[in-house]
């Protein structure tokens, strides 16, 4: 059977079972992932993956069954519906719009049609001109992404995503006197080719080099309480860590972040405003949500004021608030849970040289290097880890320090905001994305440069 | 599942000198709850992994598709990404011979056989048992999951063997809410068999812990002694070791321990084993995942380094045999890494630690320690339960710091005491430590 014919087979079946709401999701996935380590070939894999999730609501319980065999859509509509039959739910799903639409991402170049060999080239060459005096160790790794997805509802949705991803990244371990000092990177873009043909890799790659080297001949910075100039790289990184998590409308609902029952209250600092958006330059493309929602940008913090939370069907009937589009499933296997597509700072006024001119002593930290992070939303701890960075004496920047972590409270953090940079950069990764219950899905962030009055350096 | 010595046969037919099937068929099912039942899962999922070699260049490509012609086209885009990739020098061949070792525990049929209001009994429980543990906490958050997995393997040089394991996991948070203060807490419990499983208890456990850090009060900078709860150790083990433990990174001048085999990296203290063949442990299977047996292997043998972990394509490289250490998904190339890291426990409980430590910190639970640099030996993590020690007594409960200290000096010369309770996570098994000289920042 075509897996399009088994969608339709599904919902069909489910409709007829009598369930007062059913979706069934196809999705095409295939992943191209070079991997380049010391200037040979170490990897070069090819994932491709189609399947099908089938949900259904019935008497207040949602039932979910997955399945990559069209020939068993029976028993796996069978599996749903026992599934949702044995729960004793009170669930209730937000009503939305019947949208049809079928939607693709831009591009030139399809990037699955460059030959093995040009891809492999551009990696290779990549990797050999990073291995400069002082490295001891390289890796490049190239990963190409297309996910489709279509996403048919009892309720009259059709919505079809197709998506491209492509990036590079590289990592060199340089060595000096005994120590070793790592420092990963990487760029990507929703694109075809075009965005790995037009770049300058080899110098990308240097550059790593060079820090990587500047980095292990460097300190760790004193463990401590510093006022900070955060890079946008980072500042994406500690929104979606120490706030976005805590803004999810499931974690709201349930009770267990600490932003619940306080829309309306000033939760940052004035000069504090933040939002979630599905399509904004240099982020990942969500123009509809795995549910079938449009995804349209949410402002969820409007000058420390916290104005919205991110929602999915679920969600959205529990806290009596519109779906915001932001159901999003890791894949076939997964039902959809509130995710953060984009969520980004909005800039403010101040150039750099203005941010950082009256930090007397405080730290530039940066995202270049940086290894991701993590919060508890439940005591609104978070932590994230920072690329070598800068101490700032005297308003100026000083020497180079090695990477480390940050920590902090999320509500003193944003209370603690100075200033707000009027730059902006959003970016996203085909290597990595955020992880909850289990599901991994791609997201973007950043926003502008921001000066922090406190912040915790764990120092070393 | 398709035949997979037929599947090698094919690839060498098309043009492979060396072929390699991996199959994986994963059948689960997860119910989600919050302080009540939410929803539930039933998800059934089956691929291949094909790796190949013309002469020595090698490709992998994974496919999740049953279809036979989606299989075969996979064995062919394979083929055609190896013709086209540089020769690998180092590649000498797949295992020349594929096999099991003697693992017991690894499959229960009881568990595998469980329905789904058999998850949905063990996920009501749990949510009982929060409420039984306090009257001021509510759960919050929680998952249970039921996993089997077959896995089957074949080559060019040896007939197919198979293995099938089943998992068993479940967490459950509880909140605790009191004059407008509010935290909360998380128990979970990763086991082969639902019997090990106490879902009642873990709920109870959540239930009576999380009220215990309402008003946590901010940890004070410093240099500290501190007692790491066992999940916090498992995963700085994990974290710290498994890297730099792997032979790929050895070769690669990624590890900190290269060269040091022989030498003495930690506290005397401290013995660590790859337990990859006690089939109690979610870590361990009888063939690792290119087929080589699986065996139990001492790394650090009272604070001496003693091996590292192997596939077959590192340990062709240093001449010597696989340590049955391969892992993989479908479409990723195999590579080495620790089964199961096993902490051999001390003489301690936990009291006489506390006693023991005097003043300093018992840290319950942190988040971030994946962030520590196990290149650099930088170990670190942000606290988000603890407890003050004062007078050799837990006094006070405390949060939001973040301690740091190099690995090898914390589980070296300042390793004070090693606890004689283990607990098992995924891929580690360790008892408390008690450490001096931590940096406490924040």
């Amino acid at each position: 059977m075509d897996w399009i014919d088994a969608v339709y087979r599904a919902l069909d079946k489910a409709s007829k079972a009598g369930v007062s709401y059913a979706d069934a999701r196809y999705q095409e996935y295939v992943y191209e992932y070079i991997l380049v380590e010391n200037g040979s070939l170490k990897e070069y894999s090819r994932t491709v993956r189609r399947g099908l999730g089938l949900r259904v609501l019935l008497d207040g319980s949602i039932g979910f069954a997955s399945t990559n065999d069209p020939i068993r859509i029976d028993e796996t509509v069978q599996y749903a519906i026992s599934a949702a039959r044995c729960m004793k739910g009170d669930v209730e799903l937000s009503s939305k719009n019947p949208i049809r639409v079928r939607v693709r991402s831009g591009f030139s170049i399809n990037p699955l049609d460059p030959t093995p060999e040009d891809k492999v080239s551009i990696v290779l060459s990549a990797n050999r001109e990073s291995m400069i005096e002082g490295v001891k160790s390289t890796s490049t790794r190239l990963g190409i992404q297309y996910d489709r997805r279509l996403t048919v509802s009892t309720d009259g949705c059709e919505v079809e995503v197709g998506c491209f991803l492509v990036g590079l990244g590289h990592m060199s371990v340089a060595y000096e006197a005994g120590r070793l000092e790592r420092v990963y990177d990487s760029k990507s873009r929703v694109s075809g080719w075009e965005f790995i043909s037009s770049m300058d890799w080899c110098d990308y790659t240097r550059s790593i080099s060079r820090l990587a080297i500047e980095s292990v001949k460097a300190r760790t910075p004193r463990a401590g309480l510093y006022k900070a100039i955060v890079d946008p790289e980072l500042i994406g990184l500690v929104i979606h860590e120490a706030f976005g998590h805590a803004v999810e409308g499931d974690l709201v609902a349930s009770g267990s972040s600490i932003l619940a029952g306080r829309l309306g209250e000033t939760i940052a600092s004035p000069y504090v405003s933040i939002v979630d958006d599905g399509l904004i330059e240099g982020g990942y493309y969500v123009p509809y949500d795995d549910e079938g929602v449009e995804k349209k940008p949410v402002t969820v913090v409007d000058n420390g004021v916290l104005k919205g939370f991110l929602t999915h069907l679920a969600s959205a009937s529990k806290l009596k608030l519109d779906p915001t589009g932001n159901g999003r499933a890791q894949d076939f296997h997964s039902q959809p849970i509130v995710r953060q597509t984009n969520l980004y700072m909005k800039p403010g006024d101040y150039s750099f040289d203005e941010l950082i001119e009256d930090v007397d002593e405080g730290i530039y930290v940066k995202g270049m290097g940086a290894g991701g992070g993590q919060v508890d939303p439940g005591t609104g701890s978070f932590t994230f880890s920072v690329g070598p960075s800068y101490m700032i004496r005297k308003g100026e920047l000083a020497e180079l320090v090695r990477g480390t972590v940050v920590s902090g409270l999320i509500l003193e953090t944003l209370k603690g905001v100075e200033a707000v940079g009027c730059d902006l950069s959003v970016e996203t990764s085909v290597f990595g994305g955020c992880g909850k219950d289990g599901q991994m899905v791609r997201v973007g962030g950043g926003g502008p440069h921001v000066k922090i009055k406190q912040i915790s350096v764990g120092g070393g | 599942m398709l035949d997979l010595e037929n599947l090698v046969s094919k690839a060498e037919v098309l043009g492979a000198s060396e072929a390699e099937v991996y199959f994986r068929r994963v059948k689960s099912i997860i119910v989600r709850f919050t302080d009540k039942l939410e929803s539930m899962i039933v998800n059934s999922t089956s691929g291949y992994g094909l790796r190949v070699a013309v002469g020595r260049r090698v490709a992998v490509v994974g496919v999740e598709d049953v279809d036979k012609a989606s299989v075969e086209d996979a064995i062919r885009s394979a083929i055609s990404i190896a013709k086209a990739t540089p020769e690998d020098d180092r590649w000498v061949s797949l295992p020349r011979s594929i096999s099991k070792s003697s693992v017991e525990d690894c499959f229960c049929s009881k568990t595998a056989s469980m329905g789904l209001e058999d998850a949905v009994e063990v996920a009501s429980e749990a949510i009982q048992g929060v409420y039984e543990g306090s009257s001021i906490s509510k759960p919050v958050r929680g998952g249970f999951e039921i996993g089997v997995r077959e896995v089957s393997i074949a080559n060019s040089y040896s007939r197919a063997i198979s293995r099938i394991e089943t998992i068993v996991d479940l967490y459950v948070t509880a909140k605790a809410e009191k004059n407008s203060g509010s935290v909360t807490f998380t128990r979970f419990k990763i086991a082969r068999s639902v019997s090990e499983l106490n879902a009642r208890l873990l709920g109870f456990e959540a239930g009576v812990e999380a009220p215990r850090f309402l008003g946590a009060k901010r940890m004070e900078e410093g240099v500290a002694k501190i007692i790491l709860h066992p999940e916090v150790v498992c995963s700085i083990l994990d974290v710290m070791l498994s890297q730099p433990l792997s032979a790929e990174a050895v070769q690669k001048g990624r590890s900190p321990l290269a060269g040091r085999i022989g030498q003495s990296i930690l506290s005397d203290k401290v013995t660590i084993v790859d337990e990859g063949a006690v089939g109690r442990w979610v870590g361990a299977r009888s063939f690792d995942d290119e087929g080589v047996a699986t065996r139990n292997n001492i790394i650090v043998d009272r604070g001496v380094l003693r091996s590292f972990v192997y596939d077959t394509y590192t340990a062709y490289i240093d001449g010597r045999e696989s340590t049955g250490n391969a892992w993989r998904s479908l479409s990723s190339t195999p590579r080495p890494s620790p089964n199961m890291l096993v902490l051999k426990p001390g003489d301690s409980t936990i009291d006489e630690m506390i006693r023991e430590v005097g003043e300093g910190y018992y840290i319950v639970s942190t988040i971030g320690e994946w962030l520590s640099n196990p290149i650099s030996g930088l170990m670190q993590a942000t606290v988000t339960h603890a407890y003050r020690i004062r007078g050799g007594e837990l006094v006070e409960p405390v949060q939001g710091a973040v301690i740091t200290a190099d690995f090898y000096e914390a589980f070296g010369r300042n390793l004070l005491l090693v606890g004689r309770d283990q607990v098992a996570l995924r891929s580690s098994v360790a008892p408390a430590v008690a450490l001096d000289s931590v940096r406490v920042s924040g």
